[in-house]
C-alpha cells in the first residue's frame, strides 16, 4: 500500500534532515522558511536531538558550525536577508572545512522586498556571498520527492567532503502543500564522516591533493585546533604563502576534482528536442507543464533540470543540449543565465527572466517559445 | 635602558634585606622572556633585576640577580604573561618540548 | 594548581602578545584554574573571538577554535550544545564581546547554559592598533577619539547582572591570586558564569595617554580598583571610573540541558 502523504517543501525539508541523521538545528525566524524552523522544535527532541532558536540568523550559523564541530550532524534554515547575515560564518565552514547544512528558501529580494512571495534571486550570493575564494556545493530541488532526496544528499555532500552545503528552496517550492511518496528508510544512502585511524603530529589538514580532510571532531582525543585565519596542517594560524597557496587550492580542488560526483541533473524530453529550456526549482515545474502543452501542438521542446546549481553543471548541459538553442527561465532578472551563455557560448540562448512576487507561468514559457519559434 | 627601567631596578634593589632561610630556585626562559619589567617590579625581596641584550626583542631581559633572597612567594610566576619564568622549577614535573 | 604546562600548547609558542600584556598573565590563571580543577585537555574547548584576546585559544592544548569576531559565544554554544557534559571556555575582548558581539553577549547570559566566559577587558581596541571601546574611559585619547573620548561605557558586571547571568565577577590582572579564586568559583558554578578581567594594553591604551609602559599603567589599574565591600559605601560619581572588584553574582538557575530534558525531550517523546 503506497503511502502517500500531503507535505510542504519546508515540512519534507524536516523529514530528509531528520532522516540524515540531522541531531542539531540552529534557527530564527524568517518568511518564508519558519516552518522548516518549527518542524525541527518538533521533531528533533524525539530523536535525542535539540532545536535552539539563536537570537540572530548569524548566532545560529554559529552555534550550528560549533555543535558539527562537535560531532553532530547540523542544519539551519533560513531566507535571504538571514542569508545575508549568514556570510560570514558560512566563511568559517569554508576555511576549516565544517559540514553544515544551510537551507535558504528564496524570496523577493532585495532587502526586505517581497517577503512572502517566491524568488530565485540568491543564487549568485550562494555562489559568492562569503569573502574570499572558496568552494561552494549548492543544490536546488524542484518536486516534492526531490525536496527529500536532496536535502539527505545534502548532508551526505556536507559529510563526504567536509563542506558547507546550501540548500536552495524558494518560497514556491517551500509552500507548496502536494500528495508525496517518500522513499523507505534504507532505500537512501546515508553517508557518515570519516575518521583517521590514528592522528600524525595533529596534521588534520595534511592530505592528498584535491581529497576533504579526515579531522577529528572535538573531544575525541586530540588537542586540535580550528581556526578562521588561514591555518597550517596543523591548523595553526599561518599566512606564510607556500602554505597560504597549499591550503587554498586543496579547499577548491576538493570540489573541483569531484565535480562529476556531485552533480545531479535531471533531463524531461531532450531527445528529440528542437530547443532545450533550462530552468532549476519552482521554474523547472512550470517549464515542464509548459512542454507537455507545448508537445500536444507538436511543438517539441526539452529541459535541462540541474539541482546541482555549484558547482554548475558545464559539461553535463554541453552534452545534453549540444548545438541546440536555449532557454533559460529563471525567477530573477538574470543570473544564472551568465554561466548558461559562458557555458554554451556558440548556441544561441533565449532568456525569459522575471521577478515581480508572481511565478512565470506555463502560458508565458508557451508564448515565449512561439515568439522564438515565429522569430 | 630608559629611566623606567633604572628606576623599577633601583626600587627592587632597596627591597633586598636578606637571604631567604630556605631560598627556592627561580629560572627564566630566555626564549620567551620580552623583558616587560613585571616580575621585576613584583619580586618583594628584589631577587630580579632588567638587563639589556640583543637577544629580546626590545633589547631587554629579567636576570636573577640575588637568587639566595628568593623567599618562593611565585608572584613572579603568577604575574609573568610569557610563561618566562618559573619558581621551584626541579621540584615541579615540568616538561618544556 | 603548578601543573599548567600540560595546558599549554608548546608548539605554537611563544605567545604572540606585546611584551608585558596582561593576556598572558590571564592566559595562565585560567590554565592554573584547569589544572586545580583536575579538567581533562580533551574535556575542554577554549573558543575566542577576533583581537588581541581572540589568539589565545591557539596556545591551550585543549580543543580549540578561533571564530569571527564577537561571534565565540554563538560557536560555543553549539559546542557545548552537542556535548553537554564538556567544559566550553570563552575569551573575549571588551570590543569582541560589548560591542560587536554585545547581542551574543546578552543572550548567552540570558540562557544561562553552563559555560564561562572570560571578558579580557583592557579598554581599547588592541588588535587593530588603539580605536576606542565601549569601555574606553571617557576622556581618553584613542586613535578614533583624537579629542578624547566623549561616550559614556558599559559597566560590564553590571549589563552579566541584568541579562541574567548566575556568576559574575570582576578582577584585574594586578591581583593574580584574587583571580584564581573567582575563576575556579566561575568554573565549578552550574550555570554561565561572566569574570571581566580588567586587563594593561600599555601600548594602544597607555601609550597615548602618559602609562606608555606596563608598571605605570598597571599602577593606574590598580589605583581605579577598590574592593567590593568597601565600594558599596561609596556614590556613583565617586565610583565612576572606578573597577570594583569581587564577585556580584552568585545564584542558581536551572541547568539548560536538565530542563531541555525534563520539559522538552520527555514531553515530545510522550512520557
Amino acid at each position: 500500500m503506497s503511502e502517500v502523504k500531503i507535505r510542504s517543501g519546508n515540512e519534507l525539508v524536516v523529514e530528509g534532515a531528520i532522516a540524515a541523521g540531522c541531531k542539531i538545528f540552529g534557527g530564527y525566524p524568517i518568511t518564508p522558511s519558519s516552518e522548516i524552523a518549527e518542524g525541527m522544535a518538533r521533531e528533533l527532541p524525539k530523536v535525542d536531538g535539540l532545536f535552539i532558536q539563536m537570537e540572530d540568523e548569524l548566532a545560529a550559523m554559529g552555534a550550528v558550525i560549533g555543535a558539527s564541530l562537535g560531532g553532530k550532524k547540523v542544519l539551519t534554515a533560513t531566507s535571504g536577508p538571514g542569508f545575508s547575515l549568514k556570510q560570514e560564518n558560512l566563511g568559517v565552514a569554508m576555511i576549516a572545512e565544517v559540514p553544515v547544512v544551510i537551507v535558504n528558501v528564496m524570496r523577493g529580494g532585495p532587502s526586505t522586498g517581497l517577503p512572502t512571495r517566491g524568488a530565485q534571486g540568491d543564487v549568485m550570493q550562494a555562489r559568492w556571498g562569503t569573502h574570499g575564494d572558496h568552494p561552494v556545493i549548492a543544490l536546488a530541488p524542484a518536486f516534492p520527492e526531490e525536496v527529500f532526496t536532496t536535502t539527505i544528499e545534502a548532508f551526505n555532500l556536507a559529510e563526504k567532503y567536509m563542506t558547507p552545503v546550501i540548500l536552495l528552496l524558494d518560497e514556491i517550492v517551500g509552500h507548496s502543500h502536494e500528495p508525496v511518496e517518500l522513499p523507505k528508510e534504507g532505500e537512501y544512502e546515508i553517508i557518515n564522516r570519516k575518521y583517521p585511524d590514528k592522528v600524525e603530529d595533529l596534521a588534520i589538514y595534511k592530505r592528498e591533493m584535491g581529497e576533504p580532510p579526515l579531522r577529528p571532531d572535538f573531544f575525541m582525543g586530540y588537542p586540535i585546533h580550528v581556526e578562521s585565519l588561514e591555518h597550517s596542517d596543523q591548523g595553526y594560524p599561518n599566512t606564510v604563502p607556500e602554505n597560504v597557496e597549499v591550503q587554498q587550492k586543496r579547499r577548491l580542488l576538493k570540489i573541483e576534482n569531484h565535480k562529476n560526483e556531485i552533480i545531479k541533473y535531471k533531463t524531461h524530453f531532450t531527445d528529440d528536442a528542437e530547443l532545450v529550456i533550462f530552468a532549476f526549482g519552482s521554474m523547472a515545474r512550470s517549464a515542464l507543464e509548459a512542454i507537455k502543452l507545448l508537445r500536444e501542438e507538436g511543438i517539441k521542446v526539452g529541459l535541462f533540470q540541474p539541482i546541482t546549481i555549484w558547482p554548475f553543471p558545464e559539461e553535463q548541459l554541453k552534452d545534453v543540449v549540444k548545438d541546440r538553442d536555449t532557454l533559460v527561465v529563471e525567477l530573477n532578472w538574470g543570473q544564472l543565465i551568465y554561466e548558461v551563455e559562458r557555458v554554451l557560448k556558440d548556441n544561441k540562448v533565449h532568456s525569459l527572466l522575471k521577478m515581480t512576487g508572481m511565478a512565470i507561468t506555463p502560458n508565458e514559457i508557451i508564448d515565449k517559445i512561439k515568439e522564438i519559434k515565429n522569430a | 635602558m630608559d629611566i623606567i627601567e633604572q628606576r623599577i631596578n633601583e626600587e627592587a634593589r632597596k627591597r633586598r634585606k636578606k637571604p631567604a632561610a630556605k631560598p627556592h630556585s627561580v629560572i627564566i626562559k630566555e626564549q620567551y622572556c620580552k623583558g616587560c619589567s613585571i616580575c621585576v617590579n613584583v619580586c618583594p625581596t628584589g631577587v630580579l633585576i632588567i638587563e639589556e641584550t640583543p637577544k629580546s626583542i626590545f633589547g631587554l631581559i629579567a636576570k636573577i640577580d640575588k637568587p639566595d633572597y628568593c623567599i618562593g612567594c611565585m608572584l613572579c610566576e603568577l604575574h609573568c604573561p610569557d610563561f618566562a619564568i618559573i619558581v621551584d622549577y626541579e621540584k615541579r614535573k615540568v616538561d618544556d618540548e | 594548581m603548578l601543573d599548567y604546562e600540560k595546558y599549554l600548547r608548546y608548539r605554537t609558542f611563544p605567545v604572540p602578545w606585546c611584551p608585558g600584556c596582561g593576556i598572558g598573565m590571564i592566559f595562565k590563571a585560567v590554565a592554573m584554574t584547569f589544572s586545580k580543577l583536575e579538567w581533562e585537555p580533551n574535556d575542554i574547548a577554549v573558543v575566542s573571538g577576533i583581537g588581541c584576546s581572540g589568539r589565545l585559544s591557539t596556545y591551550f592544548n585543549t580543543n580549540s577554535l578561533h571564530t569571527t569576531h564577537g561571534r565565540a559565544l554563538t560557536f560555543a554554544t553549539g559546542v557545548k550544545l552537542s556535548n553537554p557534559d564538556k567544559h566550553v571556555v570563552v575569551f573575549s575582548g571588551d570590543g569582541d564581546a560589548l560591542a560587536i558581539g554585545g547581542n551574543h553577549f546578552i543572550h548567552a547570559c540570558r540562557r544561562n547554559l553552563n559555560m564561562k566566559m572570560v571578558v579580557i577587558n583592557n579598554n581599547i581596541y588592541g588588535m587593530t592598533g588603539g580605536q576606542v571601546s565601549p569601555t574606553t574611559p571617557t576622556g581618553f585619547i584613542s586613535t578614533t577619539t583624537p579629542y578624547g573620548n566623549t561616550e559614556p561605557h558599559f559597566n560590564t558586571v553590571e549589563l552579566a547582572k541584568a541579562a541574567g547571568a548566575t556568576y559574575v565577577a570582576r578582577e584585574t590582572v594586578n591581583r593574580p591570586r584574587q583571580l584564581l579564586k573567582v575563576l575556579e568559583k566561575a568554573f565549578k558554578h552550574t550555570g554561565f558564569a561572566v569574570v571581566e578581567v580588567i586587563s594593561n594594553c600599555h601600548i594602544n591604551l597607555g601609550r597615548r595617554n602618559k602609562l606608555k609602559h606596563p608598571i605605570p599603567m598597571l599602577d593606574w589599574i590598580n589605583q581605579q580598583t577598590i574592593p567590593i565591600a568597601k565600594a558599596k559605601d561609596m556614590s556613583e560619581d565617586e565610583l565612576e571610573l572606578k573597577y570594583v572588584v569581587g564577585e556580584f553574582v552568585h545564584r542558581h538557575r536551572p541547568d539548560y540541558f536538565e530542563v531541555y530534558e525534563n520539559k522538552v525531550v520527555k514531553k515530545a517523546k510522550g512520557e
